[in-house]
């Protein structure tokens, strides 16, 4: 298949080297051309590759599976199996070709033999010297010496792209397509900037401007239109599985659309891309040193980048094993984004190809594993740590909301005369009856010193609302009971009696959800009676009484201390007072008492503490003895006007709290855990085989982390400390490193991909992997200067994709001769212009545009764009909330694609039978197939019937005769005028069409909802130029 | 002799070098390419049905019975049997693991001897057509991976599926027919149930034509099959005439290869809208086929219709055709569930064998049934004589293989008196994967395509063996 290179072609390549031989000066530039691509055998480019595919899964860098103690992955080990002196006693050829079953390498089971070409080449390799380089990726990208100069005396290189393009598609005897028509030009700069066509008056615009910047302000114009961001976005959004669902088995909604909108947004604003890389790695510590809050929303939004990896709550699940997928799920998205390399080969042993050590991978994954929040996603849309979006109105409501609480919080908290007066005559009072034994209390029902039992751990929250965990559900309390979960056992504690108004801080496990069980014995001395308990928690709580919950509040929610009245019905003699407290995260907080109903200046009987402190002056108090009495006396016992209006006001705050937070959207975002997680490298990858423990790390041979604080110079954090020592290794470090100066991945791999947007193949065609076993580039040269260009413009993406689309290369007619469809059938030389099939989302959203149907409006929770019926439920989990599908109504569904809201399980029906990823794992390019089920969805899907019936109306509604609206109709679609012939056909399709649909006027109602023959043949004939070929290619 | 082959070499001129050298810049591509040289043997079978019970159906109650397990009723499984393997967090909390033996008699068949159960009496009678496999066990122990893993061989989302390594490697045999048809077959027994996924039936890192296309019941069984209403196939026609030739035009400006493909896909689109529904009317079923498969069979959707659609299916060249039914995951209610679940599917699956025999089908047809692992001996919730659950289990699961070489009338390995663990030829999934593609004329290690770095293979990196005991003409 590769044979195209002909022997006539090589013949001229050998009289252009003798032509140089002979006197190079006369040289004309074409050969010059040819020799340089026929350059000495290339290590990095053509022997390692071939190494790397045939040799390295036994000879590289895994050390556990290397045979022969070999590796021909570094120098020293091709030195010792080649003699470039003797070439042919090389034991690495003799080895190649020896016909000995027994010697022959690679051995014939692994069914991977060595072409013959390639063992030419391996031969002339030694010949030449066998001189060997590392991997060219895994060098800093160098610009090559003296190319300014060529650039010069290359008068047909009207750029720095063509200059390398031209070079190497002349040393193919190519030669060049002449420039699109500007038509063609105006709608292909606009669908590959914006995924949008233009309109017919942005094409006339360009076609007539003389200016000779026409072109540059045609593209700058795009460039700043806010219909780049959600275009250049979705293929962001491939890369890193950005979608809507959990993607595992109850695949649930899950909110996360406000990061979506970051990446849109950001590349509105043209976000360098280093601070686009490094916020999405590290926001959520970025955030912590700005002041700005706007900007520190941004950056934990953008954090979210870390928690885009599919979640399960499957019943059953082991909560390690989940947790341990996840990590590996996220720095497989890590190695995949950012470094462009198949870390994910080096889970379960050291990398076969790239020297990616199962220790690296692991000290790598440290950064990902230390998540504040649990492994299991609850089935919750919100599953913490989440961050609340609110819209700007919500912003303000709230934060007055917030305002006014903290100011009742200071009201209530600060000195007051009058009520510290009336506080302390309660105090004496009570300080009295204590000391009076009891004697004047009303002593209608005592309560024991509290119990408290747990944590116990629980791998999600919500089973913490279930069943009982230590007899919370019984009428009686053992408290020297024996509570057994798993092979745990428990105990009752004995708890520390409160004082009126402490706030209890419960026991909680760091690291997982946990339930914490307190118990009190209420001995009622008098006849059935009701009491109120006052109450309030962090997070969420339920409370019992005598067997019987009473009353339950779940979380997450922040703690509001005594919020909460619940009547208790005390029957006479001994009450048994439980509450299960279910810790989501963060804090273990329990406020709790009990007054009477009507008469709350009475306090249920407190043993020794209280009489203690009441004894002491209040200057001799510990100060948080005094703010609970202060905070007890206030709310609950005080009838004063202040503070009942406080308090009145407070609780209606809390609601209204409570209420505009359960509107305002959140999204997934991330925290990190206090202490950060110890990282154990998983033998075989496996969640419960740990070997050693690994210190995070970066992969250093491709830059050591002692460079990297020269960056700081010019990085965005001058002021961080970088000696060696005082480096808390966190995401931010690994950040900085990966958008340093000297990576050598990072600009390579991110220029690559743009280059794969704009050209439609990367010049790195596998652009998911730069390493040994990746494509080379098919220009080296250009791929490092690109990226230290980009670099130096301080990541300046819309100049990047500014550069490339103003190159001739780009610019070229897409006609393609027979000569080129032998020569280079892929079109890695460009010496045409690719005209890929547009994706899913563009072809949808150039149908929406051209009708007049699309909703540019951006950013929002993601629409339900009409699908098929029955296809979510065909696999939808039945208890699932995305297991029925209702489309939206209105505008939102004419809105773009980047919007539609994505089920990982049952991806949109459009997108993902015109390859679309099912963004369950990272995607770096999508596949351009072109199959029958698609040419069925292009003729049959209802969205783009009804921009074709759109388009007919529209026709119709042009002035002049039928050609007339032929033409316009055409020139609309097409963007370009229509030609005799196709004029011809089209007038005699519709006349057909429309006298068909006269005769049965019933069809015609049918396909547009009235008996109007004439539309329903326009409708017609724009579905059939929405489906050509033109059309849906760029 | 390495002389000769040098001096060859040598003697070759340079400019070989120079194809050489252009075709490094995609020799990964080339590589992959001498995997294409497919079918790599005879295969055995032209064409597979899979009938996937997804869920895990109790290997106990239907196939693989332990009668003696009575005398076990609600004493603890021995700690020597479990051998301290895990269990999903549904059951790890449990105090006790108290065996609930099966409710179902055991039934014989007469001409094999094997032992079934009452729940499945139309298999029961053909256990002498098929390869019963006691001994399958995986990985996962939870549903989403374990059946991603069954289908991809991979437990995490990403990796191509078995239909669609089978339309990569062997391509289709009816143009106008995709090549991997997926149904999902209504179910009776337990509500809720387990989710499926498109990547079950998802390309992968394949391109995306060979994904499975889901045949849907009701009136556009393949997405987007029918014209609109209000366009006939007559205006369908004209229009489509109309558009081949703007493309033909436009092929003549530009000399794209790709614009002709385009034309040709439109066209095989159209023929589609004729095949499709021939295949899915069943009015031409005579009376004694559609009884073959039970009363359920005339109502689109069910199981036993799934069933004859995969006959027809097969018939008309379709190379893989993979039916999910829901409904198997009895955690608890078995005695409810379970039998609703089994009448489902036991004449439907028999009624495909008798069919596909009939028509001397049988023989070139592989017929799989099974699901993602098994059940547990022991008791999840409350025991009673007359009700348990079963909670999830990877060690041992029970699935048959019929047609296209494959033995009949053969029992394959054997687990211990608990149905726990298996005790005799354990069969893993990637062997079970290599064995259907061993059927199928492809040698599972050189069915390959390169991606993230590697050569991916449906069977993964680890040794897989095709389990030759199952095959009537035994590996190589």
């Amino acid at each position: 298949m590769f044979g195209f290179l002909s022997i006539e072609r090589l013949h001229r390549c050998l009289i252009g080297i003798v032509t140089l031989a002979s006197g190079w000066w006369s040289l004309d530039l074409r050969y010059a051309s040819v020799l340089a691509a026929m350059p000495e055998i290339s290590y990095a480019r053509q022997i390692r590759p071939l190494l790397s595919d045939h040799c390295f899964a036994c000879h590289g860098p895994d050390e556990n599976h290397r045979e022969a103690d070999l590796r021909l992955d570094t120098a020293s080990g091709i030195e010792s199996v080649i003699d470039p002196t003797s070439w042919r006693d090389s034991e690495l050829l003799l080895r190649l070709l020896t016909d000995d079953a027994d010697l022959v390498m690679p051995p014939p089971e692994m069914d991977h033999p060595v072409s013959q070409d390639a063992i030419e080449l391996i031969s002339r390799w030694i010949q030449q010297g066998g001189d060997v380089e590392p991997h060219w990726a895994f060098v800093p990208p160098k610009r090559p010496s003296q190319s300014r100069i060529e650039t010069a005396s290359d008068p047909t290189a009207s750029s720095r792209i063509d200059y390398w393009v031209n070079r190497t598609m002349r040393a193919q005897s190519l030669e060049p397509n002449p420039p699109a028509s500007r038509q063609a030009l105006a709608r292909r700069i606009a669908l590959d900037l914006t995924g949008l066509p233009p309109t017919p008056d942005m094409v006339t615009r360009l076609v007539n401007d003389p200016s000779p910047n026409a072109f540059e302000t045609y593209v700058d114009r795009m460039l700043a239109d806010p219909d780049f961001g959600p275009h250049v976005a979705r293929h962001w959004l491939d890369l890193v599985r950005y979608a809507d669902t959990h993607g595992l088995h109850f695949d649930n909604y899950r909110e996360i659309w406000p990061y979506r909108d970051w990446v849109i947004q950001s590349l509105n604003a043209n976000m360098p891309m280093d601070e686009f890389i490094r916020l999405q790695i590290a926001g959520d510590l970025i955030a912590n040193e700005l002041v700005d809050s706007d900007q520190a929303l941004s950056a934990r939004i953008a954090s979210g980048f870390n928690r885009l990896n599919v979640t399960t709550n499957e019943g059953g699940s082991i909560y390690e094993e989940v947790r341990i997928r996840n990590v590996i799920d996220r720095t497989n998205a890590f190695g995949t984004t950012f470094l462009g390399l198949t870390t994910g080969c080096a889970v379960c042993h050291d990398h076969k190809y790239d020297p990616i050590s199962q220790k690296d991978y692991y000290a790598l994954s440290a950064f990902f594993n230390s998540l504040d929040g649990r492994a299991l996603d609850l089935n919750a849309k919100d599953h913490a740590p989440v961050v609340q979006v609110p819209s700007p109105k919500q912003r303000r409501e709230r934060a007055s909301i917030i305002d006014e609480l903290g100011s009742i919080e200071t009201e209530l908290k600060c000195d007051n005369e009058s009520l510290d007066d009336a506080q302390a005559v309660w105090e004496a009072k009570l300080a009295h009856r204590i000391e009076a034994d009891n004697a004047d209390l009303d002593n209608t029902i005592t309560i024991s010193a509290p119990h408290v039992i747990g944590p116990f751990e629980v791998e999600n929250a919500n089973r913490g609302y279930g069943k009982a965990f230590a007899g919370e559900q019984q009428s009686d309390f053992d408290a020297d009971a024996i509570v057994r979960r798993g092979d745990r056992t428990y105990r009752w504690q004995q708890w520390a009696n409160p004082i009126p108004g402490e706030i209890a801080h419960l026991p909680r496990s760091v690291d997982q959800s946990s339930v914490t069980v307190w118990h009190q014995s209420i001995e009622n001395h008098g006849p059935a009676t009701k009491w109120d308990a006052r109450i309030g928690g962090d997070d969420g709580w339920s409370i019992y009484l005598n067997g019987k919950q009473v009353h339950r509040i779940r979380g997450p929610r922040p703690h509001d201390p005594f919020r909460y009245t619940v009547t208790l019905d005390l029957k006479s003699g001994r009450n048994e007072c439980f509450i299960r407290h279910v810790h989501h995260g963060g804090d273990a907080q329990l406020s709790f008492c009990l007054t009477p109903v009507d008469h709350k200046q009475q306090i249920v009987h407190q043993p020794s503490r209280l009489k203690h402190i009441l004894g002491l002056p209040k200057d001799q108090r510990r100060s948080s003895d005094n703010h609970s009495l202060r905070r007890y006396y206030r709310r609950i016992v005080s009838d004063d006007p202040l503070c009942t209006s406080l308090i009145f006001s407070q609780q209606g705050l809390w609601r209204l709290r409570d209420d505009l937070d359960a509107k305002i959207p959140t999204t997934l975002i991330w925290k990190e855990n206090r202490e950060p997680r110890t990282a154990f490298v998983l033998q075989r990858g496996q969640y419960d085989a740990p070997g050693k423990a690994v210190r995070r790390d970066v992969p250093d041979w491709l830059l050591p982390l002692d460079d990297s604080p020269a960056m700081t110079l010019t990085g965005h954090n001058p002021e961080r400390e970088w000696s060696a020592e005082a480096v808390t290794l966190d995401r931010q470090v690994l950040a900085d490193w990966l958008t340093h100066p000297n990576h050598p991945l990072t600009a390579r791999v991110a220029v690559n991909r743009f280059w794969q947007m704009i050209f439609g193949v990367g010049l790195v065609k596998t652009s998911e992997d730069f390493g040994s076993q990746g494509t080379p580039p098919s220009h080296p040269e250009l791929l490092d200067e690109l990226a230290l260009d980009f670099i130096a413009s301080g990541w300046d993406i819309k100049y990047l994709l500014k550069q490339m689309v103003m190159s001739d290369a780009y610019q070229r007619s897409a006609s393609v001769s027979r000569s080129y469809q032998s020569i280079d059938p892929d079109n890695r030389y460009l010496a045409r212009s690719a005209r890929p099939r547009l994706d899913a989302e563009a072809i949808r959203d150039q149908a929406m545009a051209l009708s007049g149907l699309l909703v540019r409006d951006i950013g929002g929770p993601p629409v339900r764009t009409p699908q098929p019926d029955g296809l979510w439920a065909a696999v939808g989990y039945t208890g699932s909330n995305t297991a029925l599908f209702e489309a939206d109504h209105g505008e939102a569904i004419h809105r773009r694609s980047v919007f539609t809201f994505w089920k990982r399980t049952s991806g949109p029906a459009m997108m993902t039978t015109l390859d679309a990823p099912t963004r369950e794992a990272c995607t770096a390019r999508r596949e351009r197939t072109n199959t029958p089920l698609q040419a069925l969805l292009l003729l049959n899907e209802s969205q783009l019937l009804v921009a074709a019936q759109r388009l007919g109306q529209s026709a119709m509604e042009q002035p002049g005769t039928t050609l007339d609206q032929m033409d316009a109709l055409f020139q609309r679609v097409l963007l370009r005028g229509i030609e005799p012939d196709e004029r011809k056909q089209l007038l005699s399709l519709f006349e057909e069409l429309q006298s068909h649909y006269e005769a049965d006027l019933d069809a015609a109602t049918s396909l547009v909802g009235d008996a109007d023959a004439c539309l329903a043949a326009w409708t017609i004939v724009a579905s059939t130029l929405l489906n050509t070929d033109e059309v849906l290619c760029r | 002799m390495i002389e000769l082959t040098r001096r060859s070499l040598f003697a070759r001129s340079a400019m070989g070098l120079g194809t050489a050298a252009l075709a490094s810049l995609e020799q990964r591509a080339a590589a992959s390419s001498s995997s294409h040289s497919i079918p790599h043997h005879e295969p055995m079978a032209r064409r597979a049905i899979y009938l996937f019970m997804s869920g895990a159906p109790s290997q106990m109650d239907m196939w693989d019975p332990k009668p003696q397990m009575v005398d076990w009723f609600d004493r603890d499984l021995p700690e020597s049997i479990r051998q301290g393997q895990r269990l999903t967090t549904m059951s790890s909390g449990q105090a006790r693991f108290p065996i609930a033996p099966s409710v179902y008699q055991p039934v014989t068949n007469p001409e094999t001897g094997t032992v079934t159960t009452e729940l499945i009496p139309h298999m029961s009678s053909k256990l002498d057509q098929i390869a019963l496999i006691r001994s399958m066990h995986t990985e996962a122990i939870n549903h989403d991976p374990a059946i991603t893993f069954m289908c991809t061989g991979d437990e995490l989302p990403g990796k191509a599926s078995l239909g669609s390594w089978l339309h990569y490697g062997l391509g289709t045999e009816n143009e106008d027919l995709p090549a991997f048809l997926v149904m999902t077959a209504s179910w009776t027994g337990r509500p809720q149930a387990q989710a499926l996924y498109q990547r079950l039936w998802g390309s992968g890192f394949l391109p995306s034509k060979y994904q499975g296309v889901s045949l849907r019941s009701g009136d556009d069984p393949v997405l987007y099959l029918s014209n609109p209403d209000g366009i006939s196939s007559k205006v369908r026609r004209r229009m489509l005439e109309q558009l081949r030739s703007l493309n033909e035009q436009h092929y003549e400006r530009l000399g794209d290869p790709e614009t002709k493909a385009r034309i040709s896909q439109y066209e095989m689109a159209f023929r589609m809208q004729t095949s499709v529904p021939e295949l899915t009317n069943i009015a031409d079923e005579p009376r004694h086929v559609l009884d073959l498969y039970g009363p359920d069979v005339e109502t689109p959707g069910t199981f036993a219709h799934c069933c004859l659609m995969a006959r027809r299916m097969a018939e008309r060249g379709v190379r893989f055709t993979q039916v999910f039914h829901r409904g198997w995951d009895q955690h608890g209610q078995l005695p409810r569930d379970l039998p609703k679940q089994c009448r489902d599917v036991d004449q439907p699956s028999a009624g495909l064998l008798t069919d596909l025999q009939q028509r001397g089908m049988l023989d070139d047809t592989l017929v799989v049934w099974g699901g993602e692992f098994g059940r547990t001996t022991y008791c999840q919730g409350t025991l009673t004589k007359s009700n348990y659950g079963r909670d999830h289990h990877p060690k041992c699961f029970s699935i048959w293989m019929a047609g296209g070489g494959t033995r009949r009338g053969i029992v394959h390995g054997e687990t211990d008196e608990f149905s726990y663990n298996v005790t005799q030829d354990p069969v893993h999934v990637h062997d079970l994967n290599a064995t259907i593609l061993h059927q199928m004329g492809i040698d599972h290690r050189r069915l390959t395509y390169p991606f993230q770095g590697l050569d991916q293979r449906l069977t993964g990196v680890e040794p897989a063996q095709v389990v030759s005991n199952l095959l009537n003409m035994p590996a190589t």
